[in-house]
């Protein structure tokens, strides 16, 4: 179980190094590999509602993809607990936005799956994140 | 059977009805003012999304009235390609169709979020306005 709870922890640490790369501007590759791809994914952001399957959610992702900018990262992660109950698991974390994005402190739910042995995100959910919303509208303005 | 068979289209001179429950708009014209009134929802299929420019300005052709456009797009979902393109289509053909004012509303961040890079890129004559809430009317002269 410890091997099992660390592998869920590692899947988990590869997403939020996916919304790293996003925000500091090198793309949402790293975010679609961290993801199962089915019609049964789901995620919820910051801002916005649910977002369900993976077309959804990947168009979400696109849209912070257009954000990223090489000096707007900085995004972190602490607090990360694993619980696996067999092929399913779910974490919790804080994460906290990078200071571009409006550096809040977003409580975060992420639940996994093990298919072929590897685990991926299968469900998304932060808390909202009014700054993130008010910082990104401020970079349109700014070019 | 095919994903163009599941895009059911609705038309007639007056109004056009693309998409279903999931995902659709609709696209009509004013009777008693000429105003192009838009309403789209949830996640626009490729099908969906490739038939939304190509509506929306057929329906500013329709009436030599028409100066003004409200898009409801409270419920919609941020867009794939396809419908960002379509969108895009829309604003850049604003001139040429004679629309001297579009109202868009959102109640999604990222849905706002998305119209206003595609407006900042494409609106070179400032006749977007995007507001987060239900109804655009309100910008509507």
């Amino acid at each position: 179980m410890a091997n099992a709870e660390n592998e869920v922890k590692e899947a988990t640490r590869r997403f939020y190094d996916a919304i790293e790369h996003i925000v500091s501007g090198r793309g949402p590759a790293a975010m679609s590999e961290a993801w199962h791809h089915n019609d049964r994914v789901t995620g919820g952001h910051p801002n916005g509602g649910w977002a369900i399957g993976w077309d959804e959610l990947w168009s979400t992702w696109e849209v912070f993809a257009g954000f990223g900018r090489a000096d707007r990262g900085g995004s972190s992660i602490r607090d990360l607990e694993a619980h696996v109950y067999g092929d399913i698991a779910y974490t919790t974390c804080i994460f906290t936005a990078s200071p571009a994005w409006g550096g809040e402190d977003l409580a975060c739910t992420n639940v996994l799956q093990r298919i072929d042995g590897v685990w991926k995100i299968i469900h998304h959910h932060a808390d909202k994140g009014p700054k993130m919303g008010e910082s990104l509208e401020k970079m349109l303005g700014e070019g | 059977m095919s994903l163009i068979e599941h895009v059911e289209t609705v038309s007639n001179e007056a109004r056009v009805e693309v998409g279903d429950e999931k995902g659709g708009f609709v696209v009509e014209v004013d009777e008693a003012t000429g105003a192009v009134q838009v309403k789209g929802w949830g996640f626009w299929s490729v099908e969906v999304a490739s038939r939304f420019g190509e509506s929306v300005k057929r329906a500013c052709r329709q009436d030599r009235r028409t100066r003004d456009m409200v898009m409801d797009l409270g419920s919609l979902k941020p867009m794939r390609d396809e419908g960002q393109d379509g969108l895009a289509q829309v604003i850049e053909a604003l001139p040429a169709l004679g629309i001297e004012a579009v109202a868009i509303s959102t109640l999604s961040q990222l849905t706002k979020l998305q119209i206003l890079r595609i407006a900042k890129a494409h609106d070179r004559a400032g006749r977007v306005h995007v507001v987060e809430g239900r109804s655009g009317s309100g910008w509507a002269r």
